[in-house]
């Protein structure tokens, strides 16, 4: 199931094609950190962040758990002081406002709905406080039920509502004030797969109609590369790349990135040239890159990239025997072991490429890993 | 935890302070003066008294001196210990049968036991002490029973704590067998083990915590109780009674604060074994536990049962008397029916006047004391500024557990009667009795409130904070009435310990504000054992009227708010 997923992501990515993003580049921008640390005693949490976010746009916060992102969410909403930097809303320093002085609203990824409160007076919470008539309050609590499609529940209370519609509830609540930022924590982690699936289209259409400047924060890479205008990758409290779904997972700026989004073969190598390397003893050319010769480092290719022959091709291949098949319906997941190195390797048939060879396990296949899709990283420090 | 903590608190300080942050402070430093004012302060001043002369010349250890030279001083120590040690192994193994047979037989009336095990709460803890008399005194219908030996003494004592100490003991030991993990016992059964070695190997050990921590809080109950022994004891001292002696009986206040000082000793030491013993209590069952449930077995079942139902006779024998005591003309000549000793007339005391005094002041620490308390317990848990004071304000709520009452009571006369204390004028009326009492039980609702917070979501004060909307509505609209159960729970708990407690305020009524627990103890003082007993029924009444209410009204709110509550 979980590799099916990522297949379908790699679909998705590669047909994305994305004019928003440079739309988006000369835009304003809405948010900046600047040196962004937070500690929590001897621990750091936050290394210096630097970023920017532009109006409008959606950007995912993508990590493994206590990579930081949800400090760095709550960082921005005020929830959580930082111990050093800065934090500007449309260039107004906001670094040391309590979170009722800043311009945002949040969901949780446990909704918080308050569950003494019908849906009506949990959407209107913080209208109520921005003066407004009772008559106008109510047609903005029914223009937002409909706009989440719960319209006629507003005599409700939020555990009559199944896990999905209480999220769309907490959205309408955050967005009830029309903030000028949307800050989503996890939104989506606490629902079914199916729910999940479903609720990912609406909270990226509702944001791209209401063209509020959203942030989410999620550990599903999927998640973030089918909702998110860019995604910003965190690892240990740094971040590690910021760049638009594609190029998050095509081009990777290192081995952590690559191997953290979608699944990635990364070999042990050595460097031998700026643009070839040896793998074991054999010379292989790869993409150009600026590590020096000797040293050692990973050679990155994902599965699909991988080009399987079940005879051995004209061109020079390396051989490899089939240790493993999975039948995954689209496609076929081979793993094979590199003879000459000792080296497990994951290769992703297409169903049709599949059908006309024949690779069972103990097989001998040849692989070929084209050059533009060889990347060479340093090894990982963490 | 200090490393985290100075490390939050650099960005705390450069918090810029809204009116919000302000407000906070605000409250928080004045629950913190709260605890200054009616813990702290009290409390050193009396340790300062102990190394005084009468003159209040500082005399270094001389008065300890002095209370170790003398064996009839130091001999209570002996005594003390002697009683709590009994009165624990007693109550203790048999609160642990009868919350066996609730929990872990089918065992026919569970809950009607139940209901009669909370009546001895609810009743000052003068009742069983003259309840006793009746029984077993020099007069009592059932004298025989002790074979000569007299009830005025350790075996009084001992009988009289446990009829008031088990309730506690039983709660909290139902509560540990209730957690219980049925796969385990279908481990064993699956490994054909014999039903006692998996009472050896399974129950006991889950329970051993929940086993030590009763056995505290039973010692520290009756080490530092004093309606029993005040009533039952004789000639037998005790720490709690001496305190009593050397102050109200001698005036040697010098020696009440060492005699305080010794007895907040042992009180000490059990609440910090305790509170090591809960730390390490946390995450003993796993979330996937599946209770036990038990299957019948006659035998075993009708076991339990007689022996819960000799428990409850007891316990009824012991109310029953007093109530019988308090409607008969004159024991044990005179059996006709009357009410006249519900009338209190001529009788030194205040009579009904002090019962009105009691509703009053348990009223009132009922509802400032929720309010306070409450307030406070969420200010330490859902608020995010100034870790250091909501901190020192945790630790001040869970001190006062440690502090025994007559402690408490002598360490404010020393305090508050200070002529030079701006806040004298409060001496001696019902406001420093609230304030006593309020102090006095502070812990438990502190606990209460904060397990019914944390089962909140952490999340609410920050939506409302994203929303604009003031802390203080948050917390009236949403984190209040969620509570709300847990807040009656407290109000009702602070009310009946307000109702039926002695120990502190004994030392601190003045002429207008006499209370009905106090007037229990002077009518038993005088000599009318009857208008005692009627007085200490009428407290019971009260409490049981309160507790009723409570139920209904507990009821009503839940029925009201089942809407939103089902799941």
């Amino acid at each position: 199931m979980h590799s099916l997923q990522q297949s379908s992501v790699a679909a998705l990515v590669s047909s994305a094609a994305n004019p928003i993003e440079n739309r988006k580049k000369s835009a304003d921008i809405c948010l900046k950190i600047e040196a962004l640390c937070k500690e929590f005693g001897d621990f750091t949490a936050l290394k210096s962040i630097d970023l920017e976010i532009h109006e409008g746009e959606f950007v995912c916060f993508l990590g493994p758990s206590g990579c930081g992102k949800t400090t760095l969410l709550r960082a921005i909403a005020g929830l959580e002081m930082q111990t050093r930097g800065k934090v500007f809303q449309k260039s107004k320093d906001i670094s040391n406002l309590p979170p009722q002085k800043r311009d945002f609203g949040i969901v949780f990824q446990s909704y918080a709905l308050f569950p003494n409160l019908t849906l009506e007076d949990n959407i209107a919470y913080g209208l109520k406080n921005q003066g407004l008539c009772k008559s106008a309050i109510r047609t903005r609590v029914q223009e937002l039920l409909t706009l989440i499609g719960l319209e006629g529940s507003e005599r409700k209370y939020p555990a009559q509502l199944s896990g999905g519609q209480q999220q769309r509830v907490a959205l309408a609540r955050a967005l009830a004030t029309e903030p000028g930022l949307l800050l989503l924590d996890e939104p989506l982690s606490a629902l079914d797969a199916r729910v999940r699936l479903h609720l990912r289209q609406q909270i990226k259409q509702l944001q791209q109609t209401l063209g509020v400047t959203t942030v989410m924060v999620t550990h599903d890479q999927e998640e973030a590369l089918t909702m998110a205008d860019r995604i910003v990758v965190m690892n240990h409290g740094v971040i590690e790349q910021i760049g638009t779904p594609e190029e998050i997972y095509r081009q990777p700026v290192n081995a952590f990135v690559a191997g953290f989004v979608g699944t990635m073969n990364l070999i042990p190598i050595e460097v031998e040239s700026s643009a070839s390397v040896l793998l074991g003893k054999e010379s292989l050319p790869c993409l150009p890159h600026e590590l020096n010769k000797g040293d050692q480092a990973s050679l990155a290719i994902r599965p699909e990239e991988i080009e399987l022959f079940d005879v051995m091709p004209n061109e020079a291949a390396l051989e490899a025997r089939v240790t493993h098949t999975e039948y995954l319906g689209a496609f076929l997941r081979v793993t094979c072991d590199l003879l000459l190195l000792n080296q497990e390797i994951t290769v992703d048939l297409q169903h049709i490429d599949a059908e006309r060879m024949i690779v069972a396990q103990g097989r001998e296949v040849f692989l070929k890993l084209p050059q533009r899709y060889c990347r060479v990283f340093a090894e990982q420090v963490h | 935890m200090s490393v985290s903590l100075s490390a939050l608190k650099v960005p705390a300080l450069r918090y810029r302070f809204s009116s919000e942050t302000l407000l906070k402070l605000l409250f928080l430093l004045a629950a913190l003066a709260l605890m200054l004012i009616g813990l702290a302060l009290p409390l050193y001043t009396m340790l300062l008294k102990s190394l005084q002369n009468g003159a209040g010349d500082f005399i270094g250890l001389a008065n300890y001196r002095h209370y170790f030279s003398t064996p009839a001083l130091a001999n209570s120590i002996f005594n003390s210990f002697y009683i709590a040690i009994l009165t624990m192994v007693l109550v203790v193994s048999l609160a642990f049968m009868c919350a066996y047979g609730i929990t872990r037989t089918c065992m026919p009336g569970k809950r009607f036991f139940r209901v009669l095990t909370l009546l001895p709460i609810l009743a000052p803890s003068l009742l069983p002490a003259i309840s006793l008399v009746y029984i077993f005194g020099n007069q009592g219908y059932l004298k025989e029973l002790l074979g000569g030996a007299s009830i005025y003494g350790p075996i009084g004592i001992v009988i009289g704590m446990c009829f008031w100490i088990f309730p506690h003991a039983l709660m909290i030991l139902v509560t540990a067998l209730s957690n219980s993990d049925a796969r385990l016992y279908e481990a064993a059964k699956a490994m054909k083990t014999s039903a006692f070695r998996t009472f050896m190997t399974v129950t006991l050990p889950g329970v051993r915590y929940g086993l030590m921590s009763c056995s505290f809080v039973v010692f520290t109950l009756a080490i530092t109780d004093f309606g029993v022994p005040k009533v039952i004891g004789g000639q037998y001292n005790l720490l709690a009674t001496d305190i009593y002696k050397q102050v109200v009986g001698q005036q040697n206040f010098q020696m009440g604060a060492v005699v305080s000082v010794i007895l907040l000793l042992p009180a000490v030491f059990t609440f910090i074994a305790d509170r090591w013993v809960q730390r390490r209590q946390t995450s003993q069952l796993s979330a996937r536990a599946v209770p036990y449930q038990p299957e019948p077995s006659r035998v075993r079942d009708w076991t339990f049962a007689l022996l819960c139902y000799a428990v409850a006779g007891f316990i009824l024998l012991i109310i029953g008397t007093a109530v019988y005591a308090s409607l008969i003309q004159f024991w044990p000549y005179n059996l006709s029916f009357t009410l006249q000793h519900y009338r209190f007339d001529g009788l030194g005391g205040n009579g009904w006047e002090s019962w009105f005094n009691s509703l009053k002041m348990a009223g009132g620490v009922a509802l400032i004391g929720t309010l306070v308390i409450f307030t406070n317990a969420w200010l330490v848990e859902k608020s995010k500024e100034f870790p250091v004071l909501r901190q020192s304000v945790h630790l001040f709520s869970i001190l006062p557990m440690a502090v025994p009452g007559m402690v408490l009571g002598l360490a404010y006369i020393f305090f508050f009667n200070h002529p030079s204390n701006p806040l004298n004028f409060l001496y001696g009326t019902l406001a420093i009795l609230i304030l006593n009492t309020l102090i006095h039980f502070y812990t438990v609702c502190h606990l209460t409130s904060m397990t019914a917070l944390k089962q909140l979501d952490p999340e609410f004060e920050s939506v409302g904070a994203s929303l604009k909307v003031p802390f203080w509505r948050t917390y009236t609209r949403v984190t209040l009435p969620v509570s709300l159960p847990a807040v009656l729970d407290i109000s009702v708990y602070l009310f009946v310990n307000a109702m039926t407690t002695v120990s502190a305020v004994v030392f601190l009524y003045g002429p207008d504000t006499r209370l009905a627990s106090v007037s229990v103890l002077h009518l038993d003082e005088a000599g009318y054992f009857a208008s005692a007993a009627a007085m200490a029924v009428l407290i019971l009444l009260t409490s049981m009227a309160v507790k009723v209410m409570h139920a209904g009204v507990t009821f009503l709110l839940l029925r009201k708010a089942q809407s939103w509550r089902q799941r």
